[in-house]
């Protein structure tokens, strides 16, 4: 065999396996993470889907009733009512979140004194716990002994203290007030880590062809956050239709159904009375629009990538 | 890349491996670490010679607080150890839920009726009806509201300690500069009072809750239906006609209440410490609570205590009632380990002694389960014998049933202050609000037939 | 282009280098806003937690306490534990983020810039963890824990705070990789390096901001998680601050002063991280430049 050969034989071997070393490569470094996930949720995720077929109760033994369970649900009183004010609370709630974090990062980009200092002042909402937040803002909401009231009544602003969080039109957008709160430095530091990796070449170009800041942030920020920018909003997406905690401190669904949320009923069937089976039918029945909204966002980034390529 | 010498493809491919094992050996080193972790406490060492008790956080901690030292006591003189975990709130319930499905029970759990009935079926509680006919013995018997809420089948699962109940507490100081003498006897006298009383927007009259977090709120309208003939059961449990004329009264009364402006706007997002806070902060007169008030002001405002009054709650056309509910009860879980369960019972025996109990009903707050205690000093004091008045002839949840899950349940989906709440907030009518009502209690009964 | 990366981008204004007034003053007027905003009910928690009693419990607000006292303070660390807990919250926190961060990057590195069948598929699917809401979740995690033999161990709760940790740390760094063009790094490997090589030596240095921030999330969220805190660990020596603050709520009574107090003492290692990061962040940036 001349050497020739041999080296040309090596170099196709090289190039074959080349590809499927990167398939064993790429397979290999997802082999820790997915360990863990198919591991810890494998089975609690069969397990909820097939308790929503059963009429299961804490320490009882299970009967399958067939999709009895997603029948009595859609005949729950305020199920539509349930279905808009999730909606509501998640799209508004992570649109504002957003625009918050996006203004704040822009100003947080600039030099100023005390810059490192506010940073890490105005990350402290998301460090602390959602009860606490809820309890503080609560108080602070209290028609009779709450700090707005006090202080409106006090401007000469309103004359009689408002009940916001017992009128059907202030509470959603009181509550909705602390999700932002507490939501928008996530938001706000994701945007700021993201743009920093933007190399400044790019501004400078823009500035010396004459770009105002309003097209540099249109046309260089905007797209190099593009990224970013999905995968918070997803998340957060995903994160706040699942709220609980905020909710079920400062209201618990009231008044009257006004701020009622599907992980209300989750808590109330699952925790509070033990029927588990119905409490899995409310998560399953949420299943498929957050697997349909994690689908849609994914591939509009695949496809951007494509694109790209 | 295709045009690579050998040499340079040698050289990557000894990168690679090198990069491969520095990877393994940082995973290595990781997993080494585990050791120093569990040093830490990271990773559970050996465990379960402990005897596990779970019990709750209420509202007087210095009761638990001795509560707490007493059972370490008793473990000391046994040689044994003890961890005593107290949560607040629905904590015990979600961990007894978690417990429950896995089969790992804890020794001894505090249960209350509601954590009593909802559990029951699952056969996590042993039978101590041994015990609970000793302490019976010692203590003189018991009440009825803790006989019949604890015995089931003529057998009990579970050991009552304290029983308590929702009464009116009020501003007597107001009362009495207003002329009133007494506290109101019927819900018109006590909804008159407040509106002639009231002086918003700086203290309102009822503090009432329509909100579906304040649970207390439920039970007080519970009250007001039954005084004006409403049911949700007949005697024998099973769901009643609940479209009656009385029904009607009563939901006509609570209406014209919320029209007639007693109650401070803010109820309709008040939780259960909502009317707390109203009292304690003095923004009004009347509201309906157990005894956590009192404790609250003899730690924070003493000189406030004298000024507020104790009274049962008002009565109706067709009667007047109070409630009595099982706020502590022990009951030792069925862990199959026979030493374990003999040494829980000890325990019991410790906290049902002499000493022990009275100490702890001195500082806890409400009455006790057992008749025994009646000659206590605390007493004397009008409003603690208020409670204990009140337990003795109190009703249980699901009267004018028995308890039961299904009623049970039917109670955490708070109607009648879904019913209040819709009057109130949305301005139904009384024959929306009923036709509501009815449909709720049907949903939640036609699963229990 | 000479291939230096120059110090930190962040100290190039994005709005430009035009030393406008108007920019000025909409800069601080927007910061000013908004650090009113988020000081507002803080200042509240740090009011009540240095007030006393009396002065918390007031039928009037006075904004500014007259009396200030450290008694809150003291009675949540001695009589409630609360030191115990802010070291059990910061060990859980700390374990779970370097275990995170770890698997989180290097699936993050493989879903972006190496190509295998299925890849899509496997990312969408790293985020179907969040279908299933935690009030569900914990009595089948309480059972794997206990066969497991982890149960009532600070272990339970890195093993546990995986499920919504790994999917957030990966599709964040999913985000940041994605923003960095690969041109460095192909650069690398044309020179030699190995493709673990130029991530470690190329792509992570320029991702660190991500990096850090995708950390510093990732421990906020095992920091506040509460419910597994609460089920699988039974003993108060294990407990974390989320479940010790929650146990101050006593039926209908708030034990307002200690859980101020504590609330403020639950925000001081999660700030003290973050300065940390800050700083560390800017010195990396300026160590990781790549020489062409």
């Amino acid at each position: 065999m001349s050497v020739s050969g041999a080296v040309l034989r090596r170099t196709r071997y090289n190039d074959m396996t080349a590809r499927h070393k990167e398939w064993v490569l790429g397979y290999a470094m997802l082999v820790p993470a997915f360990f863990f996930i198919v591991g810890l949720i494998a089975y609690p995720a069969a397990w909820a889907m097939y308790l929503s077929f059963t009429d299961k109760v804490i320490g009882q033994p299970e009967k399958f009733v067939g999709f009895q369970n997603y029948v009595w649900l859609t005949q729950w009183p305020n199920f539509g009512g349930m279905i808009w004010n999730t909606l509501l609370l998640a799209v508004v709630g992570v649109a504002l979140k957003a625009f918050v974090g996006m203004t704040m990062a822009l100003a947080l980009n600039e030099q100023f004194v005390g810059r490192t200092v506010i940073r890490a002042l105005l990350f402290l909402p998301w460090t602390v716990p959602a009860f606490v937040a809820g309890l503080i803002w609560r108080w602070m909401y209290d028609d009779q002994n709450g700090l707005f009231n006090w202080a409106l009544m006090g401007m000469g602003l309103i004359g009689e203290p408002i009940s916001w969080l017992g009128t059907t039109t202030w509470a959603m957008p009181a509550v909705m007030s602390v999700v932002i709160w507490k939501g928008f430095p996530f938001f706000a530091i994701a945007y700021l880590a993201g743009m920093q990796a933007i190399p400044s070449e790019q501004y400078e170009a823009a500035e010396v062809d004459g770009a105002s800041a309003w097209q540099r942030f249109l046309y260089i920020t905007l797209p190099g956050l593009r990224h970013v920018m999905l995968i918070t909003c997803m998340l957060s997406l995903i994160w706040t239709a699942n709220t609980f905690d905020l909710v079920f401190i400062m209201t618990r669904g009231g008044p009257s159904n006004a701020t009622e949320v599907f992980t209300m009923l989750i808590y109330e069937q699952g925790i509070r009375n033990g029927r588990i089976g119905e409490a899995s039918t409310a998560a399953m029945m949420a299943m498929p629009v957050f697997a349909g909204l994690i689908i849609i966002l994914t591939r509009y980034l695949q496809d951007k990538d494509e694109e790209r390529a | 890349m295709t045009t690579k010498t050998m040499g340079t493809t040698t050289t990557r491919r000894l990168m690679a491996r090198r990069t491969l094992l520095k990877t393994v050996g940082i995973g290595l080193g990781a997993i080494s670490l585990a050791p120093l972790l569990s040093a830490c406490g990271m990773i559970p060492g050996m465990g379960g010679n402990k005897l596990t008790v779970w019990t709750d956080a209420t509202f007087a901690p210095p009761s638990d607080d001795y509560q707490t030292e007493e059972i370490q006591k008793w473990a000391k003189s046994k040689n044994i150890e003890v961890e005593v975990t107290r949560e607040a709130g629905d904590a015990v319930q979600q961990k007894l839920q978690a417990a429950t499905e896995s089969k790992l029970l804890p020794d001894i759990s505090q249960v209350n009726d509601g954590r009593y009935t909802l559990f029951f079926a699952s056969g996590i509680f042993s039978d101590v009806s041994d015990l609970y006919a000793e302490f019976g013995k010692a203590w003189g018997g018991y009440y009825k509201p803790a006989e019949l809420l604890a015995t089931k089948n003529g057998k009990q699962h579970m050991l009552p300690y304290s029983l308590d109940s929702n009464l009116l507490l009020y501003r007597k100081d107001i009362l009495d500069a207003g002329g009133i003498k007494e506290s109101p006897k019927t819900w018109d006298e006590l909804f008159d009072v407040a509106k002639k009383l009231q002086t918003p927007p700086g203290v309102y009259g009822v503090g009432f809750q329509f909100n579906k977090a304040g649970t207390d709120a439920e039970d007080t309208f519970r009250l007001m239906m039954l005084s004006y003939g409403g049911k949700f059961v007949n005697e024998d449990g099973k769901m009643a006609n609940i479209k009656t004329p009385e029904m009607t009264a009563f939901l006509t009364r609570l209406k014209s209440s919320w029209e007639m402006g007693v109650y401070p706007p803010g109820v309709t997002g008040w939780d259960n410490a909502g009317n707390n806070t109203a009292l304690q902060d003095e923004k009004v007169i009347f509201i309906q609570n157990p005894a956590s008030p009192l404790v609250w002001f003899r730690t924070n405002k003493p000189e406030m205590l004298p000024k507020i009054g104790v009274a049962a709650v008002p009565g109706g056309p067709k009667g007047q009632f109070n409630t009595a509910y099982i706020r502590d009860g022990w009951a030792i879980m069925n862990t199959g380990n026979q030493q374990r369960m003999d040494l829980s019972k000890d325990l019991m025996r410790h906290l049902y002694s002499k000493d022990v109990y009275r100490k702890w009903m001195e500082l806890a707050f409400p009455a006790p389960a057992v008749t025994g205690m009646e000659d206590l000093e605390i007493w004397k004091d009008p409003k603690r014998q208020g409670f204990l008045q009140a337990v003795k002839t109190g009703i249980l949840s699901g009267y004018p049933g028995p308890p039961t899950p299904a009623y049970s349940e039917l109670n955490t989906r708070v109607p009648l202050i879904s019913a209040a709440a819709r009057m109130a907030v949305e301005g139904w009518s009384v024959e929306q609000a009923l036709d509501e009502l009815a449909k709720t209690v049907e949903d939640v009964y036609s699963k229990y037939k | 282009m000479q291939g230096t990366l120059e110090a930190p981008a962040h100290s190039r204004s994005l709005l430009g280098s035009s030393r406008g007034r108007t920019k000025r003053i909409v800069v601080y007027a927007t910061i000013i806003f908004y650090l009113f905003v988020v000081l507002l009910p803080l200042y509240w928690m740090v009011r009540s937690s240095i007030a006393e009693n009396d002065q918390m419990y007031g039928t009037t607000i006075e904004f500014f306490p007259k009396k200030f006292t450290l008694a809150q303070f003291d009675a949540a660390i001695n009589k409630w534990k609360f030191g115990l807990f802010l070291s059990n919250s910061v060990a859980v926190g700390l374990v779970t983020t370097i275990l995170t961060t770890v698997m989180a990057t290097l699936a993050a590195y493989s879903l972006v810039r190496l190509r295998f069948p299925g890849r899509a598929a496997l990312a969408r699917s790293v985020l179907f963890v969040y279908l299933i809401p935690g009030g569900l979740l914990f009595i089948p995690l309480f059972m794997i824990m206990q066969r497991l033999g982890l149960l009532n161990s600070q272990l339970a709760l890195v093993v546990s705070y995986q499920t919504f940790a790994i999917p957030f740390c990966t599709w964040m760094l999913i985000g940041y990789f994605k923003g960095i063009p690969p041109e460095m790094e192909e650069a690398a490997q044309i020179d030699g390096a190995s493709r673990l090589q130029s991530m470690f030596l190329v792509l992570l240095p320029m991702a660190a901001p991500g990096l850090v921030a995708a950390a510093v999330f990732t421990f906020t969220l095992a920091w506040n998680e509460f419910l597994f805190a609460l089920v699988f660990i039974t003993s108060e020596s294990f407990r974390t601050l989320p479940v010790g603050l929650a146990g101050l709520i006593r039926g209908d009574i708030y034990l307002w002063g200690p859980m101020m107090a504590g609330s403020v003492l639950a925000a001081v290692p999660v700030m003290v991280l973050y300065t940390l990061a800050n700083r560390m962040l800017v010195q990396g940036l300026a160590a990781g430049a790549v020489k062409g």
